[in-house]
């Protein structure tokens, strides 16, 4: 049926120009998009041989790409599609049957082929290079060569191969952003192509589904969603000032354009949603190539594909499920013996499932392995001193599995150029916290482990609650907001247990937030609190947050913050509020670590963002070198900050060095206390001086120390004057007791 | 910075700090505008004024009188200008000319023979009747976010500090 270039293909080919970028650009992404649907084909017929429905699918998608490809002038693409694609049509019309070696061979042409891709991407041009070797694997099934070429077996030249039956509902087809390619060698060696556009299709399917959907450049969707955000913020504002609804003729335009931009948002959202599918396309793959490297036999079934995804959230999932995978296989799994004499099948099964559920999304992959062993992560927690073996009876199953996300953590026996290495489970986890979800995991010896990753639908637009504090006006995302309190109201108040505020909602004695002193430290303590308490939800734990003012609820666009102010830690981004202020959004996550929630102390597996250990009791000590040179800790707790200062900020106060702090005067010393006082005044250099703030019943002393090294997690008891840290003998300083004894004869 | 173009003609958007005279080059300002409401950013660097609405992006605005270690006033006006991640804009006094090097008198360029210079400042160029500082944005904006001046709510914050420090 395709016999060389059409009349029709030809004629166009006169009248175009050289060989244009997008369509180039647009060949490369159908056939990326080709080779995905491919490998995941060929994985298919290699479980089951007798599926024609993969059989055809894939050598439709060889077809295409190898049809397309003639076009351009790509020969040696073209031949090795072409060889692919012949033993595909063997296979089909039962002149061979599927083996492990025909499988493996075509699998090599694949990854011929995107090489070959990724040349004429790179550089516009058909790279050069031998295939004999991908060509030698496949000759034992391909007729002599000569023959062959003659009367290459294809059927038609459709642009992209029918969607597989099985895939999901239809979709606009968002195909990943053309690579900026450089512009600079537009002309392929074959400027007689067609558009691929342009070219016949002919499955009547096809043809009807193709019709449907258009290909958008993702950079254009994300312009028109930024402009919605734009059209959102002014709708804001409109109804903010004017009677919406109502007789006047503005009132009736505003309520109409209040309601079409609620549907324009809703409809731009969802073309930029894209099923997890498109994230699964390469999995079946990369699962069978790790299997096969580790020697086990793996199957993976996939569950609930056409689940749907903003598109960039999918982009952000891609590296940690990748981890994730590799990581079941390697380490979830037990190798074939193991699992016999467990009474297990051989082959090992990954179970990788999509759902949505309260504006989120929930991947599920479980794996039914041997499970996390609670003996070796315990042997690890304590041989790096992150754990005490009193622990061992005091820490819950689900908090000891907690460890297996901190850097460096593996209880891996061998390292394999696979996983074992220790990353990739922290990695994952703050991958996915980026993007606002979370990762955890359950485990059950001898039956397996679930990693459950938890993501938001989209980032772009969310409902919030708009709250007023000192004020300035701040906003917290609703999907934390459980429900409201007015304090003073029925006997609803803030209580202290010591220093620790707490607030009792029906029996229960919830850890609060005081927003107004997070802000402004200096504020008094214990004193008067705010009027409203906010009962928020981080990670399935409740604490309360205490502000001056409630106010109404909105969408709000989230614009990103510069990240050094992201860095200050309570902001998750900045929106532009009805008023045109901009109004920062609260990070509740962070304000949650902050009313000392996620430490571990909870009974629910707790998704801690710290990169710290979360449930060891061990004190965090800070880790200095002080004014003497020698090393020393103290409690991170009784830092209050570490502030720099210039040497020449440092003035004398009665004999006493101090600097300017706040609007206060704050006295200084070193951790060495009043005997070295005086080495303060010989700075040996001019530089930035770290200084540790303390504060102790409202009043502040500074530590002047040479250099901050780092923070250590000392597990024992802080009963001695000097404990060995890192193979030191370290002096440990109480900065309450030093400062009282530094600055005692002042007071 | 310090590599102005001699052959062609380079422009600086001056400005007034404590009635002093400061400059950045024309090809990194985006617009001047007047003084406006900014939104307070808590436990930020006490040089980070506040947010700014900009047509709806959110620019950082950083205090040049604070940055310059002077007694804060109403703002006059406020320079955006383009930094490698997003647009600054800096709090002035006042708004001046704006300069370009082919009108300066003959040797201007090259009077400032001194390179230790303070750490923000790119290049003093001596006008008829003041001296005019180009500022070095760079570290301008260093200085004003990168501080380790942070209060560590968290754990995580302390860790932070210790990595953009030592």
């Amino acid at each position: 049926m395709h016999a060389g270039p059409d009349p029709v293909v030809a004629s166009k080919g006169i009248t175009l120009e050289p060989l244009d970028d997008s369509i180039l650009d647009e060949f490369l992404v159908d056939s990326h998009e080709g080779l995905d649907r491919l490998d995941r084909d060929l994985v298919t017929l290699e479980h089951d041989p007798a599926s024609g429905e993969a059989l055809a699918s894939a050598f439709r998608s060889l077809h295409t790409i190898k049809g397309t490809c003639s076009f351009f002038g790509f020969r040696r693409l073209e031949r090795v599609a072409h060889a692919g694609e012949h033993v595909l049509s063997r296979l089909r019309s039962s002149q061979l049957a599927l083996t492990p070696e025909i499988a493996g061979g075509l699998l090599a042409v694949v990854d011929s082929v995107r090489r070959i891709l990724a040349g004429i991407e790179s550089t516009r041009q058909e790279p050069v290079g031998d295939d004999s070797a991908v060509l030698a694997r496949l000759a034992p099934w391909l007729p002599a060569e000569g023959a062959e070429r003659a009367k290459p077996p294809a059927t038609s030249r459709a642009k992209a191969a029918v969607p597989k039956a099985a895939a999901s509902k239809p979709a606009v087809s968002k195909s990943v952003a053309p690579k900026s390619a450089p512009k600079s060698a537009p002309a392929s060696p074959a400027a007689a192509g067609a558009p691929v556009a342009d070219v016949a299709v002919v499955s009547s399917t096809t043809t009807a589904l193709q019709q449907q959907h258009l290909r958008v450049d993702v950079r254009r969707l994300d312009q028109i969603m930024d402009l919605v955000g734009e059209l959102v913020l002014a709708r804001n504002q409109l109804v903010q000032t004017v009677a919406v609804g109502g007789a006047t003729p503005v009132g009736r335009a505003a309520q109409r354009l209040d309601q079409v931009t609620t549907r324009l948002q809703d409809e731009v959202m969802r073309t930029r949603m894209q099923p997890v599918s498109a994230l699964w396309a390469r999995l079946p793959r990369l699962v069978r190539d790790v299997a096969t490297a580790c020697g086990k036999p793996v199957r993976l079934e996939l569950e609930g594909n056409a689940t749907e995804l903003d598109r960039t959230l999918v982009e952000a999932l891609k590296d940690p499920l990748t981890h994730l995978l590799r990581n079941a296989v390697d380490h979830g799994i037990e190798d074939a013996t193991t699992r016999e004499r467990a009474g297990k099948p051989a082959e090992g099964v990954l179970r990788l499932r999509a759902f949505e559920e309260g504006g989120s999304v929930h991947l599920l992959l479980s794996d039914d392995g041997g499970g996390m062993s609670l003996e070796r992560i315990r042997a690890q927690a304590i041989a790096r001193g992150l754990a005490e073996p009193a622990d061992v009876d005091r820490l819950t199953q689900e908090q000891w599995l907690q460890f297996v996300f901190l850097p460096g953590f593996s209880t891996a026996k061998n390292v394999t150029n696979i996983s074992g290495r220790g990353v990739g489970l922290d990695a994952a986890r703050s991958a996915i916290e980026s993007v606002g979800g979370g990762l955890e995991v359950s485990s059950v010896p001898g039956q397996g482990t679930t990693f459950h990753v938890r993501i938001p639908l989209t980032l772009a637009i969310i409902p919030a609650l708009t709250v007023e504090q000192a004020g300035e006006c701040y906003v917290i995302p609703q999907a934390h907001l459980l429900e409201l309190a007015r304090l003073g109201v029925g006997g609803a108040k803030v209580e202290w247990a010591h220093d620790r505020p707490r607030f009792r909602l029906r029996g229960e004695l919830l850890p609060v937030v005081l927003l107004g002193r997070l802000f402004d430290p200096s504020s008094e303590p214990g004193g008067s609190t705010g009027r409203h308490l906010l009962v928020l939800s981080a990670e399935g734990q409740r604490f309360g947050l205490v502000v001056d003012q409630v106010r109404d609820t909105e969408e709000i666009v989230v614009k990103p913050l510069r990240s050094s102010l992201r860095e200050i830690g309570p902001f998750a981004g900045a929106t532009v509020r009805g008023d045109g202020r901009v109004a920062l959004i609260l990070d509740v996550l962070a304000l949650a670590t902050h009313a000392g929630l996620r430490r571990g102390a909870s009974t629910t597996v707790a998704v801690s963002s710290s990169p710290t250990a979360p449930v060891s009791r061990a004190v965090p000590l800070l880790l200095v070198r002080s004014r003497g040179g020698q090393p020393a800790v103290v409690p991170v707790a009784e830092v209050e900050r570490i502030v720099e200062f210039e040497s020449s900020a440092f003035e004398r106060l009665d004999e006493r060095p101090a600097v300017r702090f706040e609007g206060t005067v704050l006295p200084v010393t070193t951790l060495a206390g009043g005997a070295s006082r005086r080495r303060l005044d010989a700075f040996d250099a001019e530089r930035a001086w770290p200084v540790l703030i303390h504060e102790h019943d409202g009043q502040r002393w500074g530590f002047l120390v040479d250099r901050v090294l780092d923070i250590v997690d000392w597990p024992g008891a802080l009963d001695a004057e000097r404990l060995v840290v890192r193979d030191h003998v370290t002096d440990y300083v109480s900065l309450a007791r030093a400062g009282a004894d530094a600055f005692a004869e002042a007071a | 910075m310090s590599a102005v173009a001699r052959a062609t003609d380079t422009g600086w958007c001056t400005f007034h700090v404590a009635d002093r005279d400061y400059g950045v080059e024309l090809s990194r300002v985006n617009e001047v505008l007047r003084s406006q409401p900014l939104a307070r950013v808590p436990l930020a660097p006490p040089a980070v004024a506040g947010l700014l609405n900009l047509r709806g992006h959110i620019v950082p605005a950083v205090d040049l009188r604070t940055l310059f270690g002077l007694a804060p006033r109403s703002a006059g006006a406020l320079v955006v200008v383009s930094a490698d991640d997003g647009p600054v804009a800096l709090v002035v006094d006042a708004i001046g000319d704006v300069q370009r090097s082919a009108l300066l008198p003959p040797g201007a360029l090259e009077a400032d023979t001194h390179a230790a210079h303070d750490s923000l400042c790119a290049q003093t160029i001596p006008l008829p009747g003041s001296l005019l500082v180009v500022l070095d944005l760079g570290r301008v904006l260093q200085k004003a976010f990168d501080r380790p001046e942070r209060a560590s709510i968290a754990r995580s914050r302390v860790a932070a500090t210790l990595d953009s420090g030592e």
